[in-house]
C-alpha cells in the first residue's frame, strides 16, 4: 500500500533529483573528460554523430574535431600526427602540367604520392597510374597501366601519368549526395573522410579513374607515415570511405611542392598558381603546345599534358 | 487504433501451414543473409567481388531491378482507378503491398552497398546540405522512402477503414492516389536519371535510358505480380478475374517488345561502326578477346526475354495458364540478367580509359542478396496476409458489416481456413 500522495510525491522527487543529478554530473564529466589514454577529448560522441558540415563549422569546432581525430591517430598508429586544416589562398588556384616528352615511366611520383599521402600498402592504394602507350599512337586509352618492366623508358613507347585532375568543373563533386566533396576556392576537389557514406557513386561518376575507395580496414607501417596532414588531405583514413590526390593541400597551402612534382627526376611535372602571370605552369600554357583529356566531356580539367 | 495494429501484428503469426512454412523458410534465408552482412561490416566492402574499376556490382543491380517492380503496382492501380476496371480494383491492395515490399527491399540494397551506413541514416537529417537538385543518389533517397510511405499509407488508409466497418473516402482516396500514381512513373524515371546522368559511362549516357527503364519496369514488375498474383488465387486466398490476367498479359507482352526494341537500337548503334561509345554494347554482345565474361549472361536474358515476347503475341498461346506462367518467369528472371546484371556491369566496361576488368560476385554478396530478397518477401507476405485478414473478415469488422456486395472487397471462392 502506498504512503499518504504528500510522503510518495516528495519521495518522488527525491529520487528524480538524485538520479538527475547523477545523470548531470557524469554528463559533465563525460563531456569534458579524457578518454581512456588519458587525453582530453572534448568532443562526446552525440556531438560528433550529429556534427555540422566541415566548411560550417565554427573554428572552435574544428579544434574539437582535430584534437579528437588526433588522439585516434596518436592511439592507433604512437605517433604524434598533426592535423592541419590550413585555409584556401584568396589569390591562388591551382593547376598541373606533365610533359609528355620527359615522363619517361619511372614511377616515382606514384610512389612519393603513396607515401606522403599516408595512402594504405594492403591493400595497395595509388593515387597515380601511369599509362604505358604506343608512341605512335598518343593517347591513354588502351594503354597499359599495369607495365612491369626492368628498365624504362621501353623503346617506342611513351608514358602518361594519370590522377585526379582537380576539374573546374567536376562531375563527382555534382554526384556526390552528402556533400562529402566539393571544390575548395583554390581549385583543389577535397573529401571530407569522416561524411563519406561510401556509395561510390562519384568513382561512377569520374570520367579519368581517378579516385580510389577503402574496400578494406588501410594498412600503412606505423614508422612510415607522414605526420604532417591535412584535414582535408593525406591525414590516415578509415575504411568504407573514398579518396584521391589531393594537390598535396598540406604542401602546396604552404607554398610547397606536391610530393610527387618533388619526386620526379625528370622535370616532367610542372605544378603551380594559374592566377599567377609569372608561374610556370602560366609559362608552359602561354608558350607550349597543351591538351586535356576527355575534353568534349566539359569537366574542365587543371591538369594539361604539354610537348616541349 | 490501437487494436487495429494490435490485431494486424497478431495476425502476422497466425495463417495456414504453408504461409508459416513460406515465412520460416524466407526467415532463415534472411538468417543466412545477415550473417553475410555481418561479415561485410567486419571486414569491409572488399569481402564483395567490386574494385575500383567495378564499383557497382550485384547490390546495385538488385536496387535497380527492385526499383521497377515497385514501380510496376501502376499497372494495376491505373486501370483500377482511372479506368475504373472494377476486376483490378479489388487488386489494388496487394499491388501496393508489391509496390512497398519492393521499395524497402532496394533500400535495403543500397544500404548494405555503401561503406558508412550509419552516416547515410543521420545524413538523411541535413536533408543532403543543397545537393538535393543535382545530385541523382539524393533523389533516389527521398523518391523511394516517399514512394514506399504512400504505399504503405494508402492500404494502411483503407484497411482500417474497412477494419472498422466503414467505406473509404473518395476525397481522402483518390489524391493519394493520384499521387502515387505520378510517383511511380517519376520514381522509374528518376531511377534511369541516376545512371543516365553519368558521362563517364558511355553504356549509360544514354537518352534511351528513360524508356528503356520504363519499358522494362513495366515488364518484369507486372509479371512478377501475376506469378504473385497467381499463387494467390491458387492457394485459395483471392479472386483472380480472368480480365485482369489478360491485361496483365498484354501489358508484358508490350512492354517486352519495347525493352526489346530499345536493346535493339543500342544494339545497332553500337555495333554497325566500332567506336569507342559503343565498346560497353560490343563487350556485353560479343565480349572481347580477353573477357568474354558477360557475353552468355546477356544473350541468355536476350533469348529469355525473345521467347517470351514471341509467345506472348499469340492470343491462343497467352490464355493457356502454363505458358503465361513460363512467358512470365522467363520475363522476370531475363529482365533481372539484363536489366539488372548486365547492364550494371557494363557500364563499368572497358573503363575510362579502356580498362577491361572482370566483377564476379563473391559468396558473400551472394549470401547478402539472397538475405534481402528474403526480407522483400517476408515484407510482402506480411502485408498481403494483413490485408487479407482485414479484408475477409478474419480481424474487425469488414466483412460483416459493409455487405458482401461492397466493391471493395475481393470475391474468392471460399473462405480461408
Amino acid at each position: 500500500m502506498s504512503d499518504s500522495p504528500k510522503v510518495s510525491r516528495r519521495r518522488a522527487l527525491r529520487v528524480l533529483g538524485t538520479a538527475a543529478a547523477a545523470l548531470g554530473v557524469g554528463g559533465v564529466a563525460r563531456a569534458g573528460g579524457d578518454d581512456a589514454a588519458g587525453v582530453r577529448t572534448s568532443d562526446p560522441w552525440f556531438r560528433r554523430f550529429f556534427r555540422k558540415h566541415y566548411r560550417r563549422m565554427t573554428p572552435e569546432e574544428v579544434d574539437a574535431m582535430v584534437e579528437r581525430l588526433e588522439a585516434r591517430y596518436r592511439k592507433r598508429y604512437g605517433r604524434e600526427i598533426e592535423v592541419k586544416q590550413t585555409p584556401a589562398r584568396d589569390d591562388a588556384v591551382y593547376g598541373y602540367a606533365l610533359s609528355v616528352d620527359r615522363c619517361l615511366g619511372y614511377r616515382d611520383c606514384v610512389h612519393a604520392c603513396q607515401k606522403e599521402q599516408n595512402a594504405s600498402r594492403d591493400p595497395e592504394i595509388q593515387y597515380i597510374r601511369v599509362f604505358e602507350v604506343d608512341a605512335g599512337r598518343l593517347t591513354v586509352r588502351g594503354g597499359d597501366p599495369d607495365y612491369d618492366r626492368t628498365e624504362v623508358p621501353a623503346p617506342g613507347k611513351a608514358y602518361l601519368p594519370v590522377q585526379c585532375f582537380h576539374c573546374d568543373n567536376p562531375p563527382c563533386v555534382t554526384a556526390c549526395p552528402v556533400d562529402a566533396t566539393w571544390k575548395e576556392k583554390d581549385g583543389i576537389v577535397v573529401i571530407d573522410y569522416d561524411r563519406c557514406i561510401g556509395c561510390r557513386y562519384c568513382i561512377v561518376s569520374c570520367p579519368y579513374g581517378a579516385r580510389r575507395f577503402n574496400w578494406s580496414e588501410p594498412e600503412i607501417p606505423a614508422d612510415e607515415l607522414t605526420t604532417d596532414t591535412h584535414y582535408l588531405g593525406n591525414r590516415p583514413r578509415p575504411v568504407g570511405v573514398v579518396e584521391k590526390c589531393n594537390f598535396c593541400v598540406h604542401r602546396v597551402r604552404e607554398g610547397r611542392q606536391p610530393a610527387c612534382q618533388e619526386a620526379c627526376p625528370t622535370g616532367a611535372r610542372v605544378f603551380g598558381n594559374l592566377l599567377d602571370p609569372d608561374s610556370e605552369i602560366r609559362q608552359v600554357l602561354r608558350h607550349k603546345k597543351v591538351f586535356r583529356l576527355k575534353e568534349e566531356l566539359g569537366t574542365e580539367p587543371k591538369f594539361w599534358y604539354f610537348m616541349e | 487504433m490501437g487494436a487495429f495494429l494490435t490485431d494486424c501484428i497478431r495476425t502476422l503469426f497466425r495463417g495456414s501451414p504453408a504461409y508459416r512454412a513460406a515465412m520460416l523458410i524466407a526467415g532463415l534465408f534472411a538468417l543466412v543473409g545477415a550473417h553475410g552482412y555481418y561479415l561485410q561490416l567486419t571486414s569491409g566492402l572488399g569481402v564483395t567481388g567490386m574494385h575500383d574499376l567495378v564499383p557497382w556490382g550485384v547490390y546495385i543491380s538488385n536496387f535497380a531491378y527492385l526499383v521497377g517492380v515497385s514501380g510496376a503496382a501502376l499497372m494495376i492501380v491505373l486501370p483500377a482507378y482511372v479506368f475504373h476496371r472494377d476486376d483490378a480494383r479489388h487488386l489494388v491492395l496487394i499491388a501496393h503491398g508489391l509496390a512497398a515490399a519492393a521499395a524497402a527491399t532496394a533500400l535495403l540494397f543500397v544500404f548494405v552497398d555503401i561503406g558508412h551506413p550509419e552516416r547515410a541514416l543521420l545524413l538523411m537529417t541535413n536533408l543532403f546540405s543543397g545537393k538535393l537538385p543535382s545530385s541523382m543518389l539524393a533523389w533516389d533517397v527521398v523518391a523511394i522512402p516517399g514512394y514506399l510511405l504512400i504505399n504503405t499509407a494508402i492500404p494502411a488508409y483503407v484497411l482500417y477503414r474497412h477494419y472498422r466497418g466503414r467505406h473509404t473516402e473518395t476525397r481522402v482516396l483518390w489524391p493519394a492516389v493520384l499521387v502515387m500514381m505520378c510517383w511511380s512513373v517519376a520514381l522509374l524515371t528518376e531511377e534511369a536519371f541516376l545512371f543516365a546522368s553519368a558521362i563517364a559511362r558511355p553504356l549509360w549516357h544514354s537518352p534511351l535510358l528513360v524508356p528503356r527503364f520504363i519499358a522494362a519496369a513495366f515488364a518484369s514488375g507486372t509479371a512478377l505480380l501475376l506469378v504473385v498474383l497467381s499463387i494467390m488465387r491458387g492457394r485459395g486466398l483471392i479472386a483472380l478475374p480472368e480480365g485482369v490476367v489478360r491485361m496483365q498479359s498484354l501489358i508484358i507482352a508490350a512492354s517486352l517488345q519495347a525493352n526489346l526494341l530499345m536493346v535493339g537500337s543500342e544494339a545497332f548503334t553500337g555495333l554497325y561502326r566500332p567506336t569507342e561509345h559503343g565498346e560497353s554494347v560490343r563487350y556485353l554482345l560479343m565480349g572481347t578477346p580477353d573477357d568474354g565474361g558477360l557475353v552468355p549472361v546477356m544473350w541468355l536474358a536476350l533469348g529469355m526475354q525473345g521467347a517470351a515476347a514471341l509467345t506472348l503475341m499469340f492470343e491462343r498461346l497467352r490464355n493457356l495458364r502454363p505458358v503465361l506462367w513460363a512467358c512470365c518467369a522467363a520475363t522476370v528472371v531475363g529482365l533481372w540478367l539484363d536489366k539488372g546484371l548486365s547492364f550494371v556491369v557494363a557500364g563499368f566496361v572497358p573503363g575510362p580509359f579502356g580498362e577491361i576488368s572482370s566483377y564476379v560476385p563473391t559468396w558473400v554478396e551472394t549470401q547478402v542478396s539472397m538475405g534481402i530478397w528474403a526480407i522483400g518477401a517476408i515484407a510482402f507476405m506480411a502485408l498481403a496476409r494483413v490485408a487479407l485478414a482485414v479484408e475477409h473478415g478474419e480481424i474487425g469488422r469488414g466483412r460483416r458489416e459493409i455487405g458482401l456486395d461492397d466493391e471493395s472487397l475481393p470475391r474468392r471462392p471460399s473462405v480461408m481456413p
